[in-house]
């Protein structure tokens, strides 16, 4: 029953966000999609009536505008408060301080911009596996246990992600100090006090607990729907567990490792608050040099500048994400199922 | 029809409370004198002139409406688009030299209640307001009988001990640094970048950087550096938490706030009655009561509480070493000062 209620509603709902935040589609996640379009099929349905009864094209007409109505506001608030900073941002770039594409040579020969973005790529790449490697045993446990364990599993991912980003993030810094829990938790297992807060290791560890439902969620989407049963097969056709797990489950949930690790890659790139308030400026990310422009240099042009170039690098990793996959993808159908 | 006679106070009252936010928010083009926005830091600073110059306003039928941070990108935005929200801006003098004209009004001085009050770092678009000094602050309980006794030892690297400073080269990092490497404090100005982030370099694997007081405070308090170029408001907070905080008074860097009235502000009126009211005795003895500020009106007395007369620049103290920032330099130089710092500690 509640598993019903969560698989059709939340996590679906939620798997259907994701998917179309980065560009997968539900199909590959083994989900059918919810029709989110009833339009077209009441227009035609409207048309053919249309021709018996001139009195329901009236009716359609006031349907449409109320549509339209219904439709205006989003709309407005869309083009107002994103579509239009988004242009403004963009105009200056070419524009602020002076007209051309002097912002852009700049990023092109600015040591600083290069250094910063590597640096963001690899921050991103670390923080991206780290969370699949821990939300990957999660998800699983979660398509397998009992409804009620279920139930806390899923409590446990997604209440933090309705707590506030920087409640979560001043809470990091608690738990990172020098004599902290964390630090803590490493000397427990022989390594020493460690220092966290104002490292790499920090952040990561930090902007993966983050990043986790963004992962977790689509997995455990993608592995609630693979047919048990065939690992039950390939075992009894004599397969070793790690050969059943390499050869049948690993490639049929690999659409959902692909979704949450594209989610992740993508927010990681953008990030600001986590590794502004846990970092340090020496492995400070691209959020924070566009954030010293705006803040410190009121650079809008450059900074404007600086966000087309951090949304390109994003596109430049998803375009590779996406036929990294697709290979994968079919590779893994092809040895699954013959086609 | 019957929808429409709905709709319209249901706008109406949406346009009010829209109004009423934004009202709250600064006061558009109120041009009403009977409030004046403030934009400033927020903390100890506000605090203290709450209780103090907000009252003396308050008494005279002017009500302060305070926005905090003083974010100088906010400024600009709405100065840009000439409608500016806010009146009186917490600025520094480098700022109010570099952008008069642009950013803030210029100052009739006629109109300031100058009686006590010294004058002497004003400029054209500025009115200081209080004093402090940048100081090398360490941790007395590390260091016990071998404590740093100036910037060369900060920035030497044999010596031990992990250093605090802020990521703002405004905060006296590139001049601290040229006085570690021997530079004689009159040639300070210009700054000589190459040396200064040649001395810096030296001690880059012990630095930690901070960009709030706050972080400041905790760092200086939990250890995590032994000794800070720091703000001496902070330090008295620091202590506070347990260990010995001491400050070496040799070359400390002394600097000032000045306030700006922003450019086309719709109070301005208002804005010379607050900074008018910051400058008297009641709101300078309010701030040099709670913090290691000279006042700038020479009437009051710094403090002795003993909390924060030992963290305050004194003459006994410092002995003549005491060094000013130069604000025309920051003022023409800052930005490109900032892209280098930036740079270099992205490297």
């Amino acid at each position: 029953m509640f598993d019903h209620i969560l698989r059709s509603n939340a996590a679906r709902h939620f798997e259907i966000e994701l998917a179309s935040h980065c560009g997968f589609s539900s199909n590959n996640l083994g989900v059918t999609p919810v029709s989110t379009s009833t339009a077209t099929g009441d227009d035609k349905k409207a048309n053919r009536r249309a021709t018996e009864d001139s009195s329901s094209v009236k009716r359609d007409r006031r349907a449409r505008r109320m549509r339209l109505l219904i439709l205006a506001p989003p709309l407005a608030f869309v083009l107002l408060l994103f579509v239009y900073p988004a242009l403004e941002l963009l105009w200056r770039s070419f524009t602020d301080p002076e007209s051309g594409f002097g912002n852009y040579v700049r990023i092109a020969t600015d040591p600083v911009v290069s250094t910063v973005i590597v640096r963001t790529v690899i921050m991103a790449a670390i923080v991206t596996v780290t969370s699949v490697v821990i939300a990957y045993p999660y998800a699983h446990l979660m398509s397998i246990a009992t409804d009620r364990w279920r139930m806390v599993l899923t409590a446990v991912v997604l209440i933090p992600l309705w707590t506030s980003l920087m409640a979560r993030t001043f809470a990091w810094i608690v738990l990172l100090q020098n004599d902290g829990p964390v630090s803590g938790l490493f000397e427990l297992f022989g390594f020493g006090p460690v220092t966290l807060l104002g490292t790499t290791p920090g952040v990561v560890i930090a902007m993966a607990q983050v990043m986790l439902p963004f992962v977790v969620m689509p997995m455990y989407t993608n592995m609630k729907a693979i047919d048990l049963r065939l690992l039950d097969a390939s075992r009894s056709l004599g397969a070793k567990p790690f050969t059943v797990f390499r050869k049948i489950y690993l490639p049929l949930s690999f659409p959902g490792i692909a979704s949450g690790a594209t989610l992740v890659l993508v927010l990681s790139l953008g990030f600001y608050v986590t590794p502004a308030l846990i970092g340090t400026p020496q492995n400070s990310m691209f959020g924070q040099y566009i954030a010293v422009q705006i803040n410190e240099l009121v650079a809008f042009g450059y900074a404007g500048a600086l966000a087309v170039a951090l949304i390109a690098v994003t596109l430049i990793l998803l375009g590779g994400v996406r036929i990294a996959t697709k290979t994968k993808m079919s590779d893994s159908q092809s040895s699954i199922g013959g086609r | 029809m019957m929808r429409n006679r709905k709709a319209l106070p249901l706008a109406a009252a949406g346009a009010v409370v829209a109004m009423t936010l934004t009202a709250c928010g600064g006061g558009i083009g109120s041009g009403d004198s009977s409030q004046v926005v403030f934009a400033t830091t927020g903390g100890t600073t506000t605090e203290a002139l709450q209780a103090s110059a907000y009252e003396t306003l308050a008494e005279s039928g002017i009500e302060v409406l305070e926005e905090t941070p003083n974010d100088r990108a906010k400024l600009i935005a709405m100065t840009e688009s000439e409608n500016p929200m806010w009146d009186v801006f917490h600025s520094a003098p480098y700022d109010t030299i570099e952008q008069c004209g642009v950013l803030y009004e210029e100052i009739d001085f006629d109109r300031i209640e100058s009686d006590g009050v010294n004058l002497d770092s004003a400029n054209k678009c500025g009115v200081p307001f209080l004093q402090s000094n940048f100081v090398l602050a360490y941790n007395a309980d590390t260091y016990g009988d071998n404590p740093p006794t100036g910037w060369e030892d900060y920035y030497d690297p044999e010596f031990p001990g992990e250093r605090g400073i802020m990521n703002y080269p405004k905060d006296m990092g590139l001049e601290t640094a040229l006085l570690g490497a021997g530079v004689e404090p009159d040639d300070l100005y210009p700054i000589d970048y190459d040396k200064a982030f040649e001395t810096l370099d030296g001690i880059r694997g012990n630095l930690h950087f901070f960009s709030t007081g706050a972080e400041q405070q905790t760092a200086l308090a939990n250890g995590t550096v032994d000794m800070m170029l720091a703000w001496p408001t902070r330090l008295a907070g620091a202590q506070e938490k347990g260990p010995d905080i001491e400050v070496v008074w040799n070359q400390p860097i002394a600097y000032s706030d000045a306030l700006g009235i922003v450019k086309g502000a719709p109070n301005q009126d208002a804005a010379y009655e607050l900074i008018n009211a910051i400058l008297d005795e009641t709101s300078q003895a309010a701030l040099a009561e709670v913090m290691p500020i000279t006042p700038v009106n020479e009437n009051v007395p710094t403090s002795d509480a003993p909390e924060i007369e030992e963290f305050l620049n004194t003459e006994e103290k410092s002995e003549g070493t005491t060094i000013t920032r130069n604000d025309e330099w920051w003022g023409e130089n800052r930005d490109e000062a900032t892209e280098r710092w930036t740079a270099w500690v992205n490297r």
